[in-house]
């Protein structure tokens, strides 16, 4: 596994002035469900952006409103300063935003190589003239494609399993070949929804320092969805609290820390410790 | 005495193997788009139709079978893409359900059977003399075997192998897995669904084309009915494997071929359409999965 060896405040640093996503007042209803209510925020180019909240705080919501799975009621997004609300799904891959799930969505029944195959292999440009004349063209392409993937794979430890069928890797394992999945599509920004979920507290640091490094070597923004407060705290240099689909706090972890709004709607109970 | 029954059983294996490899090319269709958009594509027998007659007309007109089979190709890989633009895709996107997709397969279903029944002189066109596979046999010792059986056996064999090869190794190939993996993930992975659901709707046109057109050589004669028995059975057969499996499909197809050649030399000429259907209650109540279904394990 990969290292970052970075500090918080370093990462702070990194930060470049480049805008990647803007949202303005976001708003969706699920009935009379106010999942997202009037959420504005921004990402920078190369930040990572936690966001946490309570259950039903409407976290996964704002990643199907940023992926095109839902369009919003009101509100608009721009992405690199252009507006991508209302697109379909594939079309704002295309633009640069890839994601991974909550509840693990691989392409279950394909091999471990498939799953990272398939999605770079749509965005080869040879056609089925050069499949079935084995031309020049697509050997080449095809003989990138497989050293990309399997450079994926190393870097995510699967390597070794890559004619494995991906439903039968283990929790962990499937965790990481969705995020390889995801990064395979050459996103410019990465939604991370529970990437730590079900991890012990030494994957757990690992899952930190993997994350990091993913941002800096791929040089790319991440907006990820954590129940894991210190996982949250010791990854992310700005975090945004949501609760009732509404943003009540913003800012640096020792700010959010304090915050009494915060305490009262999602610390509640650890407040204590 | 022996040998005549053995030349017999020979001669049955070569037919139901020939009836049950080309029942494999239409039941990919189904099976196929099932996968992707769990539709049973009523249609699809029509597409067959199209396509024999595309092939039988290219035939007609003085062209050599080599480029006859294209045309079949390109007929029923466009009716069925054109079909799907034009009535299902519509659907799709309103969401209207299952069911409204499965009553309009059937109406497109009756509408294509009609419409070349109205043309004057189209519903039935016999090929004559004109049928470039003629009447050849082949012997082997005391077995002789019709040879428009083999080729439509070794055809639908090459276009199967084509057709493997075409989704296992083109990008559009392995982006319809995805799709039938998933089409959600596939679309939030910048994959198209709507253009890899043409494109699957094309490929198992093309494939029924194909087989129409290896029908209508046996027979000698295409008409706007021809579509609809082997249409069911093919669907019969996509069943009796499991439908939505491309292997499965077509072990189907192969053995219903072989299942009605055998109600053939049992005697029961007259009942084999019945013994496909009878075969598909019984598998229905047995293995309602398809007999290679294996028993799922529930993950809790």
């Amino acid at each position: 596994m990969y290292q970052a060896n970075i500090t918080l405040n370093e990462l702070q640093d990194l930060k470049s002035d480049f805008e990647l996503l803007k949202t303005e007042e976001l708003s969706i209803h699920f009935g009379g469900l106010k999942a997202v209510d009037g959420v504005s925020f921004d990402l920078i180019h190369r930040e990572i952006l936690g966001i946490i909240g309570p259950n039903g705080a409407g976290k996964t919501t704002l990643f199907n409103l940023f992926s095109g799975v839902y369009a919003p009621l009101s509100g608009r997004i721009f992405f690199e300063g252009k507006a991508i609300h209302g697109l379909k799904p594939n079309l704002i891959n295309e633009r640069g935003i890839a994601r991974t799930f909550q509840n693990i969505r691989l392409f279950s029944d394909l091999s471990v190589l498939d799953n990272i195959r398939i999605v770079m292999q749509h965005r080869a440009d040879y056609g089925l003239r050069h499949l079935l004349f084995n031309t020049e063209k697509y050997r080449m392409q095809e003989d990138e494609i497989l050293r990309k993937s399997r450079e994926f794979l190393k870097i995510f430890g699967l390597e070794i399993k890559h004619d494995i069928t991906a439903k039968n890797l283990s929790y962990g394992e499937q965790k990481r070949l969705e995020i390889a999945r995801a990064l395979a599509t050459e996103p410019k920004l990465l939604l991370l929804d529970e990437p730590a979920a079900g991890m012990n507290t030494a994957e757990k640091e690992g899952q930190i320092e993997l994350i990091k490094w993913i941002m800096l070597n791929f040089d790319i923004s991440i907006i990820l969805i954590d129940h894991d407060m210190p996982f949250v705290m010791n990854l992310c240099p700005r975090i945004i609290v949501l609760d009732y689909g509404k943003i009540i706090s913003m800012g640096p972890p020792g700010k959010i820390k304090k915050d009494p709004e915060v305490i009262k709607a999602y610390l509640g109970e650890e407040s204590h410790a | 005495m022996d040998g005549v029954i053995i030349l017999e059983i020979l001669q049955q294996l070569a037919n139901g193997l020939a009836l049950g490899s080309a029942y494999a090319l239409i039941a990919l269709g189904y099976t196929m788009v099932y996968g992707i958009i769990q539709l049973i594509n009523f249609a699809h027998g029509e597409f067959f139709m199209i396509g024999a007659y595309a092939g039988v007309l290219a035939i007609k007109a003085g062209l050599p079978l080599y480029a006859a089979f294209p045309a079949a190709i390109t007929a029923g890989a466009l009716i069925s893409a054109g079909v799907e633009k034009i009535a299902y895709k519509p659907l799709r996107k309103k969401n209207s359900g299952r069911l409204a997709a499965l009553i309009t397969a059937i109406g497109i279903s009756i509408f294509l059977q009609n419409v070349i029944f109205l043309i004057p002189g189209a519903d039935l066109i016999g090929l004559g003399t004109k049928n470039p596979m003629g009447i050849e046999k082949y012997v082997f010792g005391s077995v002789e075997i019709s040879g428009t059986k083999v080729y439509i056996f070794l055809i639908s064999i090459i276009l199967m192998i084509i057709f493997i090869y075409i989704v296992h190794f083109t990008k559009s190939g392995k982006a319809m897995r995805a799709v039938s993996a998933d089409r959600d993930t596939a679309m939030l992975m910048g994959i198209d669904p709507d253009r890899i659901i043409s494109f699957t709707f094309a490929l198992g046109g093309a494939l029924a084309g194909a087989a129409g057109l290896l029908f209508a050589l046996d027979q000698n004669q295409v008409s706007n009915f021809m579509g609809l028995m082997p249409g069911l059975k093919a669907f019969i057969a996509a069943v009796i494997g499991g439908i939505g499996s491309i292997p499965r499909a077509m072990a189907g197809g192969l053995i219903l071929g072989l299942m009605e050649t055998l109600a053939v030399v049992l005697g029961f000429s007259q009942f084999k359409d019945a013994f496909a259907f009878i075969f598909l209650i019984i598998i229905l109540i047995l293995k309602p999965a398809g007999i290679f279904a294996m028993a799922r394990k529930e993950k809790v």
